[in-house]
Parts: structure tokens; sequence; C-alpha cells
């Protein structure tokens, strides 16, 4: 059972630093046409997700990593400096898609790998394709997440990211895991931050800060199939919402009015997460029955 | 010439060691049990079980000699309700799917504080971490029985699931006590 003290620390206490660091941000946003003080989000979602990750866990991660979900934290902090690094040096296009080429491979294997030696010993080809799957899938979350962002600004990547987060994370806890779950849970809570950000800035973009919420959480949804009980249609639900974001740009959608055109994305968006998280509570109250009945 | 026959005798006693080497026994993984026990919510005790547990023990005439070597699948883990087990095997607590096997290996025996005790310390690996701990380890019985020859055991160890990097979740304990009850089958 979590308590109030948990919540303070894992999610209350990163949101309020992650909002600290953003407002530096404020005074750029409201007055710049252009792309500015993009390496906010990422460092400061990091740094928030880097309190959580310590306070769930109540570790810092040595290495070699003894766990999966440690490997986590490194995933995050090195999507988080990439992005800032990106955010504040405008790197070359060439040169951001190798380093996120490189840290999806990168993700897959470090958090998926332990497997080849544990449950995928006698599997290892097929473990090693879903490692190179899971790479993949990664890749294109971040890429397409920051394309959008640059192109989306104000609150709807935010919203999409919260939407997407908190469906992850409420599956994950219904699929047995409240640490995945509490993990995904953090990454929603600073995400809330920029959504408010977005309202009241409407030039406010998360661009090439994307990555850094994408990255662990499609990590924690595939975590979630291979180390706990998430169903895989649950899974390919969740998975089917990361691209759905890019709904908002369809012809039909994009010329309604404000709030049509939110309230239509947010169906289409909402829609398989919430099937998803339907699914896995009715899995949990289905088992819970049974067991009772079995008494 | 005496001296040779003394000599020839202890060579002769050499040679016949073997014959007086210890015994070794399987872990019949239908009669044993490993149980923990961990407190819930600082209220109460909660006990669990892991079944099947496979190994061996040597037993020597000099108990001291004795040594153990003890398996059980973290898969085994049985609560006696299954989305528990489920959360039990998730990587909340024994992440099974990375760290399927928890194993025991003596180190050393020392004599115990009753005649039929024995201080048993060994490593325990578990969740991909190894600590040397030491169980309480009482000889319950040995007989020739219509099922062959067999020992019996129980230790009692106390660990911390900290010492083995298990966070598991808010509201269950800390310090965990191993039960371990071990019938064995001569070879």
């Amino acid at each position: 059972m979590l308590d109030f003290r948990n919540i303070l620390l894992d999610d209350v206490l990163p949101v309020l630093l992650c909002a600290a660091l953003l407002t530096v941000t404020w005074r750029p946003w409201r007055r710049a046409t252009g792309p500015v003080a993009q390496w906010a989000t990422p460092l400061a979602v990091g740094l928030a997700f880097a309190w959580s990750f310590h306070s769930i866990t109540e570790t810092w991660p040595k290495w070699p990593f003894t766990g999966s979900q440690n490997a986590v934290f490194a995933v995050a902090s090195a999507t988080a400096l990439v992005c800032t690094f990106d955010g504040l040096l405008r790197l070359p296009n060439w040169l951001r898609a190798e380093l996120a080429l490189i840290l999806s491979a990168g993700s897959a294997w470090l958090v998926f790998s332990p497997l080849l030696k544990g449950a995928w010993k006698e599997l290892s080809l097929e473990g090693s394709l879903w490692i190179i799957a899971i790479g993949v899938v990664i890749h294109i979350a971040w890429t397409s997440a920051e394309l959008l962002a640059t192109r989306r600004h104000g609150a709807w990547m935010a919203f999409h990211f919260v939407l997407l987060g908190a469906g992850t994370a409420t599956a994950l806890g219904l699929s047995d895991s409240l640490q995945l779950a509490r993990l995904g849970g953090a990454i929603t809570a600073t995400m809330t931050v920029a959504l408010l950000l977005g309202l009241v800035l409407p030039r406010f973009s998360l661009g090439r800060g994307a990555g850094v919420v994408l990255v662990p959480l499609t990590v924690l949804l595939f975590m979630g199939y291979h180390y706990v009980g998430l169903d895989p249609w649950n899974l390919l639900l969740l998975l089917v919402a990361l691209p759905l974001t890019w709904m908002v740009e369809l012809d039909w959608i994009a010329r309604r009015k404000a709030w049509l055109r939110v309230l239509l994305s947010t169906l289409i968006l909402g829609a398989p997460i919430f099937v998803a998280v339907a699914r896995a509570h009715l899995a949990f109250v289905k088992v819970q029955q049974e067991y009772m009945q079995g008494m | 010439m005496l001296q040779s026959i003394r000599l020839a005798s202890v060579a002769l006693l050499l040679a016949c060691a073997p014959a007086f080497a210890a015994d070794t026994y399987n872990i019949d993984p239908v009669h044993s049990s490993i149980v923990f026990r961990i407190k819930h919510l600082d209220v109460s005790y909660f006990y669990g079980r892991f079944n099947a547990p496979t190994g061996s023990v040597n037993v020597d005439a000099d108990a001291t000699q004795n040594s153990f070597t003890a398996t059980v699948d973290a898969n085994n883990v049985d609560t006696a309700q299954p989305k528990r087990d489920a959360h039990l095997k998730s990587l909340d607590f024994f992440n099974a799917k990375e760290f399927p096997t928890i194993s025991f290996k003596s180190t050393g025996v020392k004599k115990g504080a009753k005649d039929n005790m024995l201080d048993v310390t060994g490593d325990l690996t578990m969740h991909g971490v190894t600590k040397s701990i030491t169980i309480a380890m009482e000889q319950t019985g040995a007989a020739k029985t219509a099922m062959g020859e067999r020992v019996g055991f129980e230790g009692i160890a106390e660990i911390k699931k900290s010492d083995f990097g298990i966070k598991g979740i808010p509201g269950v304990g800390d310090e965990v006590r191993l039960i371990i009850d071990i019938e064995a089958a001569k070879k």
C-alpha cells in the first residue's frame, strides 16, 4: 500500500523540482517565435525522474546492474542527457539520428539482454529478435514523437504523454508490478507540469525533449510484457496509442474548431488506452473472483 | 620390522579411507519444504513456500564435514493466491524471468548449540546477489525406511530481502525467516 509519504517523495516533490526548472524557461517561451529553451524539458524531466526512481527503488543503481529495473534509470538518464545537449547545442540532424539509433538499440539491449541468461536461455534467437524489435519500436516512437512535437506547440504532446503514461502505469499496476507502475506514474507526473505550461504558453514545445518521456515509457511497456504479467493484447493496444498522436494532423480533424479537434483527437487516442486499462482491470478482478470461488 | 608393520597399517587405513567417506543423499522434492515468513503491514506474519527444492546432502560420520547444496526455481513460489504468486515472481520481488534460480551451497559446518544441531554457513544466491548466511540446522532423523535410507534436517535462517536487492512494495517487511525442511534419500 502506498501512503502519503510515498506519493510525496515519488511524485509531488519531483514534480515541484520539474516545475521549478521549467519556470526558468517561462520568459523565453513567452517571447520567442521560434524553438527556444528546448534543453529545459529533458533536463527537468530527467532530474525529476531520477529523484522519483531513487525514492521508489530506494537505491542508486550501480554498474553492473542487478535487476532490469535499474537499467531503466540508465536509459532515462542517457536519453535526458542526449536530449538536453541536443536542445542546448542544436545538434545536426545526422548526429541526432545516429544518437537516437544508438540509444534505442542500447536501451533495448541493456534492459532485455539479462533475459538471454534467464527466461530466454533456450530461446536465444527469439530473444535476440525481440531485442532488435524493441530497439526499432523505441527508435520509431522517439523520432516520430519528436517530429510531431516540433510541429505541434502548446499542450497537445504533453497531454498525449499524460494520457499514455497514466494508461501505461495503471495497466502495469494491474498486471503484477507496482514498481513499474510507480515509475510510469512518475514520468506521467512530470508531464502534468509540461501540460500546464503548454496551456498557458501556446508556443511551448517539447520538441527535442520528447524522447525523454517516450523512451522510458516504451521500455516500461515492454518490461511489463516480458518481466511481469502485461497481457500481449494490452501491450499492443498501448503501443498502437503511440502513433495515434498523429491523428491531430489529419485534415478532417485539423480543419475543425479547436474544442472539437481536441475532443476528437482525445477520443481516438484514448480509445486503445481505455480498452487496455479496462482489459487489465477485468483480468485482475476475474483472477480474484476465481480464487474466492475456489476457496 | 615393527616399524614397517606400523607404516603398512597406516597406509592400509589411508587406502581404506574412501570406504568411510560421506554418504550422498539427494533431496526429495516431494517431501521437502522451504517456507518463508515475512511481516505484512507491520501487523502480522505471512507465510509462503517454494515447492520442489532439489539438491544434495553429504552426511559424514563427523557432522562438521557435512555439506549441503540446494536449488529451487523462483517460479515455484506458492502462497495459495495466484495473483500474489504472479506478483512475487514479477520484478517487484524475485524477478523470476531474469533470476529463475535460487541456490544455496554450504561453505562450512560447525557444531551447534545442541548435539544434533549444526551451524551451516554457506552462500545463498537469490535475485542475482550472493550473500553468506548461517542456518541453524537440526538433524531431525535418519532411518532405513520403505522408501530407502533417508535423512532429515530442519534449518532456520534469518535474512533481509534488501540485502539481495529485493525492494518489494510498501507494507511488506524486510526481514525474512526461512524454515527449511529437507528429506533426502541415499543415492
